[in-house]
C-alpha cells in the first residue's frame, strides 16, 4: 500500500507560504541578514529571522507552527475530518523563550501540541517527536510508518523551531556559527546560520485527499553514528547506513537516485562527512544540494522545510541551487548544483543529520 | 494493526534510590541526591566507563539502566538489529536549566553542557557505548504507558526495522529520576516475561 505525502508550507522569514518561499528562492533571495546585538554577548548574528512586525503579544512558535497547519490543511480537500488522524510535532527545543523565567510549563513542547490540536476542525491524536536536527525526517517516517500499518488514515506532520537566545548561545560556544552567510560544501565555509521556521505536510492512504497531486512516501530510517555526540563521523557511518536502509526498503538504486536535498549546514566537518558518506554510497554524481542559504539552520523544523522545497521543486521540475557555495570544497568529489538547474527528477533523496549522532534519510517519488 | 510476535525479554525499573530488574531488587541506596544515587550505582555495577561522568543525569541514568536490563543477556554490543526507543516527559530539562542559568547570571556558557540540551542525546551516548548503529526514536508524552511503547516497538518488528527494541521512559530533573527500561525482541524466544506481570510489577 502507497502512502502519499503533500500538501507542503512553509512559513519563514524568507516567504508567508510555500509559494512565496520558492519563488523567492528562485531568485536567489536569502531570509539570512546581519542582526546587530540580538542578544546580550552576541554583537553580530547572521541569521534567518522574522521581523518583529510580524508578531504581536502571542508565542511566536505557535504563531508560526498555526499558519504553517493552516495553510497546510488548505491544500486538502474536505470530508476525511472524521478519519483516523495523526498529529505529529516536531521541534528541537518548543517554546524555549518561556525557560529564561522558569517556565518549564510553557517552554515544554506538549503545551505548544496542545493548543495546535485545539486550533484543528478535527480530533487528532498527538505525538511529538525530538531528535535534534533530524526530528523533521523522525516525525514523518514515525507518521509514514504508522499509516502504512493502517494505525491511521492520515497525519499532519509540523516542524517548528525558533531563533532564540538559548540555541544561538549554545551553538556560539561551539564555535559553529560563520559571522557571514553560510557557505555549505564550500572550499571557504566557516560555520553554519541560524533560522526560524514552520513547515508542514500531510501524509495520507488517499491520493483524493489532496487538492495538488501528492507524491510516494516510499521509505525511510535512521541511523546513529555510534561514534560522538557533537562531532560528525569521519566515515559517515550513521548517514551511510540510514541510507542504505532506506534504499533497500525500496528497493530504489543509487542510479535511481536523481536529487539529493542534503543536510549542508556549512560547518567544516559535517559537509565532509555528508561527501564522504555519498561517496560511499556511490551517490557523488547525483544532483545535491543545500537550502541553508536560504533559511538558515531552523533544528527540528529544518527537515521538514527541506522537504516541502524539494517537493515544490519536482513540482516545478527545479532544483535550487546551492546558496552560500560558490567552489565546491568538500572531501571527496560531490555533485553540488550551484546554478539552478531545470530537471525532471522522480526520486529525491533526502538527508539530515544532528546532534547525538544521529542521522535520517528518506526517499520520495515522484507520481 | 497486525501485533509482531514479541517478547519482553527484560525490565528494569529505577526510582527513589532503588534498581529492580525483572521484579527483584538489585540496588539501592535511598536518601541521597540524584548524583550521589547515580555514582554509588555506577560503581556497584562496575562498570569500567569513565565517559559515565561527562555525562549528565538524564544519560547517566539512561547508561545505567541499560546495563542492569541487559546484564542477565548475551552481549547485544555491536549489533545493527537493535532498535532504541525512548520516550520522556520532561525532555532534557535538567541541561536545558543549567544552560539556561548561566545566561540568565550573565556568565559563558558551556558546550559541555549545551551538547545535552536535547532529549535523543542519550540515545548518542547509549549508540557510543554499545556500538549500535540501528533506529533511534525519541517521544515526549505527558506520562508512560507500557502499551505506548510496546506499540512503538511493533511497529519497528512488523516493518522489519529491528529485531530488538530497547526503550521505555527515563525522565530526570534535579532530585526526581524515574527510569522504566524495557528489552524486547521480536519472535520467539526461550525468555518471556508476560506484559500482565509487567503491568502488575508497574502499578505496585
Amino acid at each position: 500500500m502507497s502512502v502519499y505525502i503533500g500538501a507542503e508550507n512553509v512559513v519563514s522569514p524568507l516567504g508567508q507560504n510555500i509559494k512565496e518561499n520558492f519563488n523567492n528562492a528562485v531568485l536567489g533571495i536569502s531570509g539570512l541578514k546581519l542582526l546587530q546585538n540580538p542578544y546580550p554577548k552576541v554583537n553580530h548574528l547572521f541569521a534567518a529571522s522574522f521581523p518583529k512586525s510580524f508578531f504581536g503579544e502571542e508565542s511566536r512558535i505557535e504563531k508560526i507552527a498555526e499558519l504553517a497547519v493552516e495553510k497546510t490543511l488548505e491544500g486538502t480537500n474536505p470530508g476525511f475530518e472524521n478519519d483516523k488522524w495523526l498529529f505529529v510535532l516536531s521541534t528541537s527545543k518548543g517554546d524555549v523563550d518561556f525557560l529564561k523565567n522558569g517556565d518549564f510549563t510553557r517552554a515544554n513542547p506538549s503545551y505548544l501540541l496542545a493548543k495546535l490540536q485545539k486550533k484543528m476542525p478535527f480530533k487528532t491524536s498527538g505525538k511529538i517527536i525530538s531528535c535534534a536536527c533530524i526530528s523533521g525526517l523522525a516525525a514523518i517516517i514515525y507518521a509514514a510508518d504508522a499509516i502504512a500499518l493502517g494505525q491511521y488514515n492520515h497525519a499532519i506532520v509540523v516542524g517548528a523551531d525558533v531563533l532564540s537566545e538559548f540555541t544561538t548561545r549554545g551553538f556560539d560556544s561551539f564555535y559553529a556559527l560563520d559571522t557571514e552567510q553560510c557557505k555549505p560544501f564550500d572550499l571557504k565555509r566557516k560555520g553554519l546560520n541560524l533560522g526560524e521556521a514552520a513547515a508542514s505536510v500531510v501524509l495520507s492512504r488517499n491520493e483524493k485527499f489532496f487538492k495538488e497531486k501528492p507524491f510516494t512516501y516510499k521509505s525511510g530510517a535512521t541511523a546513529n553514528d555510534a561514534n560522538h555526540i557533537s562531532g560528525p563521523s569521519r566515515t559517515g557511518e550513521g548517514l551511510y547506513r540510514a541510507v542504505k536502509r532506506t534504499m533497500l526498503q525500496s528497493e530504489i538504486t543509487t542510479a535511481e537516485v536523481e536529487y539529493i536535498s542534503a543536510h549542508g549546514t556549512g560547518t567544516v566537518y559535517n559537509d565532509d562527512m555528508e561527501a564522504i558518506a555519498f561517496a560511499r554510497l556511490g551517490l557523488e554524481n547525483a544532483p545535491t544540494n543545500s537550502l541553508k542559504g536560504y533559511f538558515g539552520h531552523t533544528l527540528g523544523a529544518s527537515a521538514l522545510v527541506e522537504v516541502a522545497m524539494g517537493i515544490q521543486g519536482m513540482r516545478k521540475d527545479l532544483i535550487l541551487k546551492t546558496a552560500g557555495c560558490d567552489t565546491v570544497g568538500v572531501g571527496n568529489k560531490l555533485n553540488v548544483v550551484l546554478k539552478n538547474e531545470h530537471k525532471s527528477v522522480q526520486v529525491m533523496l533526502k538527508t539530515a543529520s544532528g546532534f547525538g549522532g544521529c542521522n535520517a534519510a528518506i526517499i520520495i517519488q515522484n507520481g | 494493526m497486525d501485533n509482531a510476535n514479541i517478547n519482553i525479554r527484560a525490565f528494569c525499573t529505577i526510582h527513589g534510590g532503588r534498581v529492580v530488574v525483572n521484579g527483584a531488587q538489585e540496588f539501592l541506596l535511598e536518601s541521597t541526591s540524584t548524583s550521589e544515587f547515580l555514582a554509588s550505582a555506577y560503581k556497584g555495577l562496575k562498570l569500567d566507563y569513565p565517559k559515565f561522568f561527562k555525562m549528565d543525569n538524564l544519560s547517566r541514568l539512561a547508561i545505567l539502566g541499560t546495563a542492569f536490563l541487559l546484564e542477565q543477556e548475551e552481549n547485544l554490543d555491536g549489533n545493527d538489529a537493535v532498535a532504541l526507543c525512548f520516550m520522556n516527559a520532561q525532555s532534557s530539562l535538567e541541561s536545558d536549566w543549567n544552560h539556561q542559568k548561566l545566561i540568565n547570571q550573565n556568565r559563558a556558557v558551556s558546550p559541555s553542557v549545551f551538547v545535552y540540551t536535547l532529549p535523543n542525546i542519550l540515545m548518542g551516548e547509549l549508540a557510543i557505548k554499545h556500538n549500535w548503529h540501528g533506529e533511534n526514536l525519541f517521544i515526549l508524552a505527558n506520562s508512560f504507558n507500557v502499551d505506548d511503547w510496546l506499540d512503538e516497538a511493533n511497529k519497528l518488528f512488523l516493518l522489519n526495522k529491528a529485531r530488538y527494541c530497547i526503550g521505555g521512559w527515563v525522565n530526570v530533573f534535579e532530585e526526581q529520576y524515574e527510569l522504566k527500561l524495557f528489552f524486547a525482541e521480536k519472535g520467539s524466544s526461550a525468555k518471556t516475561i508476560s506484559i500482565e506481570k509487567i503491568k502488575t510489577f508497574l502499578s505496585t
